[in-house]
């Protein structure tokens, strides 16, 4: 596993998606550090609290940025073998596809992570550029750690895109879905409804006080984790019945 | 000499289209094998089938007389359908991921560059080698571990004539010293001719013959071209002989097709006792082109 691994992350040697993801990481908190400087340089508002730019963040983050983002890079990491052919080339090799797609799997979720990592650390320079006040340590850490549980649950809910990108072998579906998605998220912003669509779910955690603890958070948890683990099942069921070619 | 492939009444369907219908072969060790076949006949998805990219719809493949593992493709080299690797990558670096995926020493990979004159190439990138380099890289990546059984599709599209020659060479010397199995498929049959020890003909699916290259191409009707003083006279006395096939006079010559199993011989005696005088008496040498003419034309081999 650790030499499949190496071998997916030797494969995005100068591929477009290490700077494109670079990009996406970096898009939302400078979009926001733009909005935070126009406050306060044009429109004179003044600095902004630390947790209400971090939440500013999430929004465009979690809820209406990564969807694409991560749709750009599920389709990219498992439909290039199909698109560029490579996929004769890989299981010409003793690879098992459970090994094959289970390092793929593992890739995403840590380029995930680095992607939401890369953000929050900017979006805690932006903030702290912009003058915020009333900046604590244990708002950075709480803020965080709903963070990470956000982008883990969303990377997670994304593994519908990859299966569907499985199904089609190509980027076009994922990126179809991954738009549907945001325009869902937009209609369910601020409606009850939201805590049951797994897309929009993990954004709503990084603004709850108390995890899970009611009825709405908690059925949207397990929805969430139910969609990924049907995505990840569903993916690896379909790609190992199926001939590769 | 040990068995490496068994294909037990193999078929292969896509919905309403069958592409492989019932077949049913052995490969032994250390033999070169030409697939043969118009587009269509099956012989990629046969070749597919082997290695496991497609799976049967009926009938079994035993390699190395066990059905298909992963793990056997450690004794495979393959290469079907053209050249793929990463575009993004250098010839080097597509290699190291075969052979990182393989377990093998960074000496096995530059061995592989060298024997496919590519070690000056390697640090290019792929998407800017030309046609004859990729392919040249996809042989590499074939051969580099040592298989026992090569898998390959037209592996000389794209080569250059010394490249070819060079491949020729290559495929001898893996038989003979490696005792490899190679199964080849190509379009170009004076190559085929020239490497395949024994030839596999596919048709619409079916395998219609399979034996040595010389005893099939022997098996092949005879025709010859006779120089005759009276070739009308010839012409007509060989009417209704049961010995010719086709017969046809162009100036003094009389070419003449016999039917399966008649010793040239009996046509030259049977001319001589009416006084005909033969001047000279040519064998058409067949090719596995003519081979190939013929099993197009359904004329029974």
């Amino acid at each position: 596993m650790k030499t499949l691994v190496k071998i997916e992350l030797l494969k995005l040697k100068r591929s477009t998606l290490v700077p494109l993801s670079l990009v996406g990481a970096l898009t939302p908190p400078l979009l926001i550090l733009v909005g935070l400087l126009k406050a306060n340089y044009i429109d004179q508002v003044g600095p902004m609290n630390f947790e209400a730019i971090m939440q500013e963040g999430n929004l465009y983050t979690i809820l209406l940025f990564y969807p694409i983002l991560y749709s750009i890079l599920a389709a990219f990491l498992f439909t290039r073998d199909y698109t560029e052919q490579t996929i004769k080339t890989m299981f010409s090799l003793p690879i098992h596809k459970k090994h094959y797609l289970h390092a793929k799997f593992l890739l995403y979720f840590l380029w995930t992570l680095g992607i939401g990592m890369l953000s929050y650390i900017t979006m805690v320079v932006v903030a702290l550029i912009s003058g915020a006040f009333a900046v604590q340590i244990n708002i950075l850490l709480s803020q965080l750690i709903y963070y990470l549980i956000s982008n883990l649950l969303l990377s997670l809910s994304f593994t519908t895109i990859i299966l569907s990108a499985l199904l089609s072998k190509n980027i076009y579906v994922p990126l179809l879905l991954a738009a549907s998605i945001c325009l869902i998220n937009i209609f369910l912003s601020n409606e009850p409804l939201a805590y049951y669509f797994p897309f929009s779910y993990p954004y709503l955690i990084t603004r709850t006080k108390d995890l899970f603890f009611t009825r709405p958070e908690l059925l949207g948890f397990l929805f969430t984790i139910i969609t990924g683990l049907s995505g990840y099942l569903l993916s690896l069921h379909i790609f190992q019945s199926r001939d590769i070619l | 000499m040990q068995t490496i492939i068994q294909v037990q009444n193999i078929r292969k369907t896509y919905q309403n289209h069958v592409a492989l219908k019932q077949c049913s072969f052995e490969l032994k060790e250390g033999k070169i094998y030409g697939l043969l076949g118009r587009n269509g006949a099956g012989k990629t998805t046969l070749l597919n089938i082997l290695c496991n990219y497609k799976k049967a719809s009926s009938g079994e493949v035993l390699l190395f007389g066990k059905p298909f593992q992963r793990d056997l493709l450690k004794d495979i080299g393959v290469m079907i359908e053209g050249p793929a690797f990463y575009g993004s990558l250098s010839g080097q670096e597509n290699l190291d991921i075969i052979r990182q995926v393989r377990k093998l020493p960074k000496e096995d990979l530059l061995n592989a560059l060298k024997t496919v004159d590519l070690l000056e190439a390697k640090d290019k990138l792929y998407k800017h080698y030309s046609l004859g380099m990729r392919q040249k890289l996809y042989i590499a990546q074939a051969i580099m571990h040592k298989p026992k059984l090569l898998i390959l599709d037209e592996p000389i599209n794209g080569l250059d004539p010394i490249g070819i020659a060079h491949l020729r060479r290559l495929f001898h010397k893996l038989t003979k010293e490696e005792n490899t199995t190679i199964i080849l498929s190509s379009h170009l049959l004076k190559e085929l001719e020239q490497v395949a020890d024994e030839l596999l003909i596919l048709k619409d699916g079916r395998l219609i013959k399979k034996g040595e290259k010389h005893t099939i191409m022997q098996n092949m009707e005879q025709t010859y071209d006779l120089q005759v003083d009276e070739p009308k006279k010839a012409y007509r006395l060989l009417q209704n002989t049961g010995y010719i096939k086709k017969r046809t006079i162009t100036g003094t010559s009389l070419q003449l097709t016999l039917e399966k199993d008649t010793p040239i011989s009996h046509v030259l005696s049977l001319l001589l006792k009416q006084d005909i005088l033969i001047h000279q008496v040519d064998r058409k040498n067949h090719d596995l082109e003519d081979l190939f003419h013929a099993l197009l034309k359904e004329v029974v081999l």
